[in-house]
């Protein structure tokens, strides 16, 4: 049983196989697949649990065994340095996108680390994740004072209301009342407006993000 | 009778007759023999070297051979031996007809056989050797050239199917033969496959065993009442030979590998050949046991294991016959015919598939033909399921 190399022209999955097939052009010069030796048939075995489809192009190859009239792939590469990652550090076990050599899981002797431009957590995944140090909107805080009115039951006192306000960033604003009594004359001036603010506290020691 | 055997050689076909040993030979078993003719002078005459003969005689000279006017072979020099000793000065050819070519070269793994006919592929694997071959001669056609009969006279060998077959799946190999895959693919079909020389060149002819054919020659080595014997046997020797031939043969197999489903099989076939009066009843077991990549099918594998016992028991009666000249009933005697034997010394008895002749003449000799034959039913070529 011959092991041979084969450029790969089309990869398609199979309907009835269910393995991913292939068209290979084989023994020929490198400029000529129409003069290399065909086997249009082809079929690609994965290891399960891993299923990869591949983007074909020029240095596309696969390593086949000729198993009677067919041709078996076992192995898939691409040798241009833009598509096959050779920086590993030792120990490593990294697993990349077959068209995008940085979308990347690298598994080191310490960390696990998970490169993408976008990395979505669950299916149709929108909601932005928080991490250590990102602000908060708790939403805003004020104090307005009413005018000032005579005491009742003691008209010889002032009430001065101050209407506590508190907006949220998500919701309908809550409101509450502070009574301030005082003699007469008393009032009180001015108001309060804070927009709260503030950041989330330190996170996790085991899971990190990026800023 | 006395044949005149004539050797035509080079472009211009310069007759040669007085030829010291002359060889010809004829197998449907196994195209491609080798075949010699020799000239010897006396030492003293002239060397070798300095002749007509040798000048022509080169590396891929055409040649023919014909006896009684009959082509018997076209082909080509493939081996020049010259030389000198006490025996005398000798010029020996060797040669074998055109397809010996395709023996040679080897297919190009570019090459793609599929979804064409049986005749289509064997045209695109030998066409490319620009070698003079006809695909598909009649098989009818070559028995009449090499039996010498008449033109126009019907071989009494009944119907031949056409080739229409198309070839399913075919991979061609770097390093193998041409000739080794034209076989394959007409074996996987049911046909054997030979060559002979035809009007245009030499035919390669797709066959099957002719046992229904009319009988062509007679064998006979009988004694008389008289002590005397009647006879046309030089020589005859019947071998049964099982050194190589299993009881039975398992094939595995594995559906293909773009099926919907994987699925193992294995088809056990029993050789039935291995009964009757010369076998003695056997107990122990000889199985053979095989893998075959091709097999996707259980028939397929079936048809693999009976193929594999057809194989085996090629050489288990084999019929030897040595005779006297080149022929009988102004019939030379040609592969692929029935003859009819009755041998007491041999205790064979019967109707025969010739499968070989070597037709030779030599000063020593004489001229003789020798025939390979297996009893009639004997010779099965069993083709792939489907093809």
């Amino acid at each position: 049983m011959d092991i041979t190399r084969w450029k790969v022209t089309r990869a398609a999955f199979g309907a009835v196989s269910k393995l991913l097939e292939l068209q290979l052009r084989g023994d020929g010069d490198e400029e000529d697949d129409d003069g290399a030796a065909p086997a249009d048939d082809a079929v690609f075995y994965q290891q399960i649990g891993v299923a990869v489809r591949p983007v074909v192009a020029r240095a596309l190859r696969a390593l086949c065994v000729e198993d009677g009239d067919e041709v078996v792939a076992l192995k898939l590469w691409h040798k241009e340095s833009s598509s096959t990652p050779t920086d590993l550090a030792a120990g490593e076990t990294r697993v990349y996108a077959a068209g995008a050599v940085g979308v990347v899981l690298r598994l080191l002797a310490d960390q696990a680390v998970l490169h993408a431009a976008t990395i979505l957590l669950g299916t149709g995944a929108t909601k932005g994740v928080n991490r250590e140090g990102d602000p908060i909107l708790p939403g805003a805080l004020s104090m307005t004072p009413s005018a000032a009115q005579p005491n009742t039951p003691s008209p010889g006192l002032t009430t001065v209301p101050v209407v506590v306000t508190y907006t949220p960033s998500d919701g309908a604003p809550q409101t509450g009342t502070l009574t301030f009594v005082g003699p007469a004359g008393f009032a009180i001036s001015g108001s309060v407006s804070f927009t709260l603010g503030g950041v989330t506290g330190a996170g996790s020691t085991k899971v990190r993000a990026v800023d | 009778m006395v044949h005149e055997v004539e050797l035509r050689i080079g472009a211009t076909r310069t007759r040669l007759t007085a030829l010291d040993e002359v060889q010809v030979v004829h197998d449907m078993l196994q195209a491609g023999s080798v075949a010699t003719l020799a000239l010897w002078r006396q030492p003293g005459d002239r060397p070798w070297p300095e002749t007509e003969l040798y000048r022509r005689a080169k590396i891929f000279t055409p040649l023919e051979v014909a006896i009684d006017g009959h082509v018997q072979v076209r082909g080509v020099v493939e081996k020049v031996r010259v030389g000198a000793g006490r025996a005398g000065a000798g010029l020996i050819l060797s040669y074998r007809d055109h397809a010996c070519g395709a023996m040679v070269a080897e297919a190009p793994p570019s090459l793609s056989l599929r979804d064409v006919t049986l005749e289509e592929a064997l045209r695109r694997l030998v066409e490319p050797l620009s070698l003079p071959l006809v695909v598909g001669a009649s098989a009818d056609d070559a028995r009449r050239v090499l039996a010498g009969m008449r033109p126009g006279a019907r071989a009494p060998t009944g119907r031949r199917t056409r080739r229409r077959h198309h070839v399913d799946r075919f991979r061609v190999r770097p390093g193998t033969k041409v000739w080794q895959l034209c076989e394959q693919l007409c074996r996987r079909h049911g046909y054997l496959l030979y060559t002979a020389p035809c009007e245009s060149g030499v035919g390669l002819v797709l066959d099957r065993p002719a046992y229904d054919s009319d009988v062509l020659y007679q064998f006979v080595r009988r004694r008389r009442d008289d002590a005397s014997s009647e006879s046309n046997i030089l020589d005859a020797w019947h071998e049964l030979d099982a050194t190589q031939v299993p009881t039975s043969v398992s094939v595995y197999g594995h559906a293909s590998h773009a099926a919907r489903e994987d699925a193992r099989h294995k088809a056990t076939v029993v050789n039935d050949r291995l009964t009757g009066p010369r076998v003695e009843a056997f107990t122990q077991t000889r199985p053979w046991y095989r893998r075959d990549p091709k097999a996707r099918t259980p028939q397929v594998s079936t048809q693999k294991a009976r193929r594999l016992i057809a194989q085996a028991n090629t050489n288990l009666d084999v019929l030897t016959v040595a005779a006297q000249g080149f022929g009988q009933a102004d019939r030379l005697y040609t592969m692929n015919a029935m003859a009819r034997v009755d041998d007491e010394e041999t205790g064979a008895s019967g109707d025969y598939l010739v499968t070989q002749v070597t037709l030779a003449r030599s000063r020593k000799g004489g001229t003789t033909a020798q025939l390979r034959l297996v009893p009639k039913g004997s010779l099965v070529i069993e083709p792939d399921e489907g093809a």
